[in-house]
C-alpha cells in the first residue's frame, strides 16, 4: 500500500509539470498584447510597457516564462496578477467560498444519488424509478448554463426559496441553490450507476448466503449489498469532480459568487496569464490530490485492491 | 433463542410435502417444482440428485426461504419443521429460522462470501445479530469455529479476507458459518463441485464429521451419484420439479425402481467397465415452461408407452414397505425386476 501511495505521488509530479506546462503554452500561444487587454482602451506609453515587459517577463521566451513562473511557485510566489495584486492574496479569497460550494454539492449529490439510486434499484420497473429515470434524463441533456439560470429564476426570484445571490463569506444557507444546480451535473450519473451496482450485487450469491444467514433485509441492503455497490460509485464520484470544477464557472458567475470559477473567467476575459495559471495550478493540484483520495478510498472499499 | 410457536420436538425433523414452486418470468411461468415430496431425520444423510436444472437449488432456497421473489413463489405445499409449516410463518419468524435452525451452504464459496468483508466479520455478524454478542466476543466465537473446521491460525485468519483462501479453506468457513448456531438441519448444495478431487473428498469428510458429532439431518444435493454412495443414508432422486424415486442408497444402487435413475447409474464411469462406451441419457431435460403430458420422463424413457403420455403423471407408487421406497413410474415393477 504505502509503495502504491509513494508511486502514485511520483506519478502526480509528472502529471503537475505536465498539465501546468501546457496549460501555460495555451494561455500564452493565445495572447496577442496583454499589456493592451491589461489596461484596458486607454493608450499605453512607452515606459509603462517597458516596466511591464520587464516585470512579467514578456520578452523572454515561452521557456523561460515557464521556469520563472515554476520557480516563484516553489518558493512560495504565486506571482502577480497584471492588475497589480498578488496572486495569493486573489486566491485566498476565491478558493475558500468555491470549496464550501463545491463540498456542499458533493454531499448533495451523493447522498441523493446513493439513496435515490438504492431506492429505485430495489422498486426496479416501479413508478419511482420510471419517474427517477425520466428525471435524470432530463437533467442529462440540459446544460449548466441552462439549469443555473433556470433555478435561479424559479427557486430564487420568483418563489424566492432561496437567497439568489451569494458574498465572498457566503453562509451555507447561500450557497444552497448554487450547490444544488451543481449537484444537478453529477446527480443523474451517479443515480444511474449506483442503481445498476445495486440490481447486479442483489443478484449476487453473497446476498443469498447473507439471506440465509437470518439478517434482516435492512442489514442484507445497507450492510451487504450497499458497500460492494458504491465501489463504482465512489470512482464516478472522483472523475466527477472535473466536471464539477468546470460547472463552479458558470455556476458562480451566475450567482455572483466571488469564488474560483468567477475569477478564473474574469482572468480568461482580460487575458490575464499569471493569475489564470495560478488559478489553475492550484486547480491541478487539487485535482491531483482528490483523485488519489478517491483511489484510496476505493482500496479502503475493495480489499481485492488493497493486497495487490 | 426465540422459542418458535407449535413446535413438537417429537414431530419429524423436516417435512416437504407436495412442494410447489413457479418462476413468473416475461417469457411465461417456468414450473420449476411441481409436487416434491422427502423427509429427512436427526442425524441422517439425505442425498438428493439430478441433472441440471431439475430443481434441486430451488428446492433448497424454498426450504430456507430465499427464493428470489419475484420472480419465484411457492404456490402450493408444506415444509414441516418439527411440526410447524415455515410457509405458514411471518417473515420475522422465518428468518429467526434461518441459521438457528435450518442452515445452508453454497456450491461456489468464493462468490457465496462477501468479498469485501473479513471472514471474521461474516461469521461474527451471526452471533451479533442473532445472539447479541459484542463485536470482541464475536470474534472469539468465528476464532473458535475456524479451528473447529481445522483452519490452520484460525487467530489471524479471522482478519483475512475471502479471496486470500484457497477454495477448500473458503468452503470450510461457509461451513463454520453455517453451523454457527447449531442447527439442527443443514443443507449443502454441492458444496464440493467448485474444488478438487482431493480437496472434494477432505471438506465431505468434514461435513460427515461435524454431522456425527451433532447428530444434525443434512441434505446433500449433487448431481454425482459417486460422491453419493460414501455418505448418503438415502436419495431422493430428482426430475422436472419431482422426486421421481426415492429409497435408502444401498436399494437404489442395487435395483433402481425409476427408468431415470437406471439411466443416470448407468451413466457412472466404473472401473471394470474401462473401454466400455459410456452410456449418457439421451435426450434432454424438458423446458419448464413446457413440460411433456403425463410422465415428464416419457420423451428420453425406454420403458415409455401410452399410458406414459396421458395426463395425470404417474403418482407416488410405494415400491416396498420395508425398507420404504416410492418411485413415480407407472412401471415401476418391470424396472426393478430386471
Ligand atoms: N431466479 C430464477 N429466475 C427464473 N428461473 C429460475 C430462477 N432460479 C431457478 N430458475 C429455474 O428453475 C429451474 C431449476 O433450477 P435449479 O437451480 O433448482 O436447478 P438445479 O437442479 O440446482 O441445477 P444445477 O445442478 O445446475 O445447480 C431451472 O430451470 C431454472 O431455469
Ligand atoms: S412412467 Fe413411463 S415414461 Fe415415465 S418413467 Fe415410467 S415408464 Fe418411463
Ligand atoms: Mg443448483
Amino acid at each position: 500500500m504505502f509503495r502504491y501511495i509513494v508511486r502514485r505521488l511520483l506519478q502526480m509530479v509528472l502529471t503537475f509539470f505536465g498539465a501546468t506546462f501546457m496549460l501555460f503554452a495555451l494561455v500564452f500561444a493565445n495572447q496577442k498584447d496583454p499589456i493592451q487587454a491589461l489596461v484596458g482602451e486607454r493608450p499605453v506609453s512607452e515606459s509603462q510597457r517597458i516596466a511591464l515587459t520587464e516585470r512579467y517577463h514578456l520578452d523572454e521566451g515561452f521557456f523561460m516564462q515557464y521556469w520563472y513562473y515554476m520557480k516563484g511557485l516553489f518558493t512560495g510566489d504565486f506571482g502577480t496578477s497584471m492588475t497589480g495584486r498578488k496572486n495569493w492574496e486573489m486566491m485566498a479569497d476565491a478558493w475558500p467560498v468555491t470549496l464550501r460550494l463545491a463540498l456542499i454539492a458533493i454531499v448533495i449529490a451523493a447522498t441523493f444519488s446513493v439513496t435515490m439510486g438504492v431506492y429505485s434499484a430495489l422498486k426496479r420497473g416501479g413508478v419511482f424509478d420510471n419517474v427517477s429515470l425520466f428525471i435524470t434524463l432530463v437533467l442529462l441533456a440540459m446544460p449548466i448554463v441552462v439549469i443555473a439560470p433556470l433555478f435561479q429564476l424559479i427557486f430564487g426570484i420568483e418563489l424566492g426559496w432561496f437567497p439568489p445571490t451569494a458574498t465572498r463569506d457566503a453562509t451555507v444557507w447561500q450557497l444552497l441553490l448554487p450547490a444544488i444546480v451543481l449537484a444537478c451535473i453529477v446527480i443523474a450519473p451517479e443515480m444511474r450507476v449506483t442503481r445498476t451496482a445495486v440490481v447486479e450485487n442483489l443478484r449476487a450469491d453473497y446476498v443469498r448466503t447473507a439471506r440465509a444467514k437470518g439478517l434482516t433485509r435492512t442489514r442484507v441492503i445497507w450492510v451487504h449489498v450497499l458497500r460492494n455497490s458504491l465501489i463504482p460509485v465512489v470512482t464516478l464520484i472522483g472523475v466527477d469532480l472535473g466536471g464539477l470544477m468546470a460547472g463552479a464557472i458558470v455556476t458562480e458567475h451566475v450567482f455572483n459568487i466571488p469564488g474560483v470559477g468567477f475569477n478564473l473567467a474574469r482572468a480568461i476575459k482580460t487575458e490575464d496569464g499569471p493569475l489564470v495559471v495560478g488559478f489553475v495550478s492550484i486547480l491541478v493540484i487539487l485535482f491531483l490530490f482528490i483523485n488519489l483520495l478517491v483511489d484510496l478510498l476505493y482500496a479502503a472499499l475493495d480489499p481485492r485492491i488493497r493486497y495487490e | 433463542m426465540d422459542v418458535l410457536p407449535g413446535i413438537d420436538p417429537r414431530a419429524p425433523l423436516l417435512e416437504v410435502s407436495d412442494l410447489h414452486v413457479e418462476f413468473r418470468t416475461q417469457y411465461g411461468v417456468a414450473k420449476a417444482i411441481n409436487g416434491a415430496n422427502f423427509w429427512l431425520s436427526a442425524g441422517e444423510t439425505l442425498a438428493i440428485l439430478g441433472e441440471s436444472g431439475c430443481g434441486k437449488s430451488v428446492t433448497a432456497q424454498a426450504i430456507m426461504g430465499i427464493l428470489d421473489t419475484p420472480p419465484g413463489y411457492v404456490t402450493q405445499g408444506q415444509i414441516k419443521y418439527r411440526g410447524v409449516d415455515l410457509l405458514k410463518l411471518s417473515e420475522n419468524e422465518r428468518r429467526k429460522v434461518r441459521a438457528n435452525r435450518i442452515a445452508m451452504i453454497f456450491q461456489d464459496a468464493l462468490s457465496a462470501l462477501n468479498p469485501v468483508y473479513t471472514v471474521g466479520f461474516q461469521l461474527g455478524e451471526v452471533f451479533r445479530k442473532h445472539r447479541g454478542m459484542s463485536r470482541s466476543a464475536a470474534k472469539q466465537r468465528a476464532i473458535e469455529l475456524l479451528d473447529q473446521v481445522k483452519i490452520p491460525a484460525a487467530r489471524t485468519r479471522v482478519d483475512d479476507y475471502p479471496h486470500q483462501f484457497s477454495g477448500g479453506m473458503r468452503q470450510r468457513v461457509m461451513i463454520a458459518m453455517a453451523l454457527a448456531l447449531d442447527p439442527e438441519v443443514l443443507i449443502a448444495d454441492e458444496p464440493t463441485t467448485a474444488l478438487d478431487v482431493t480437496v472434494q473428498a477432505q471438506i465431505m469428510g468434514l461435513l460427515a464429521d461435524l454431522q456425527r458429532e451433532r447428530n444434525m439431518g443434512l441434505i446433500l444435493i449433487t448431481h454425482d451419484m459417486g460422491v453419493v454412495a460414501d455418505v448418503a443414508d438415502r436419495i431422493s432422486v430428482m426430475y422436472a420439479g419431482r422426486v421421481v424415486e426415492e429409497a435408502p442408497v444401498y436399494d437404489i444402487y442395487s435395483r433402481p425402481a425409476h427408468p431415470y435413475t437406471r439411466a443416470l447409474l448407468e451413466s457412472i464411469p466404473r472401473l471394470d467397465m474401462k473401454g466400455q462406451q459410456l452410456s449418457v441419457i439421451r435426450g434432454l431435460p424438458p423446458v419448464l415452461t413446457d413440460v411433456p403430458k403425463g410422465c415428464a420422463f416419457n420423451p428420453r424413457c425406454a420403458y415409455a408407452r401410452d399410458a406414459c403420455r396421458q395426463d395425470p403423471a404417474p403418482p407416488v407408487y410405494q415400491v416396498s414397505q420395508q425398507p420404504h421406497r416410492t418411485a413415480r413410474c407407472h412401471f415401476f415393477r418391470e424396472v426393478i425386476g430386471e
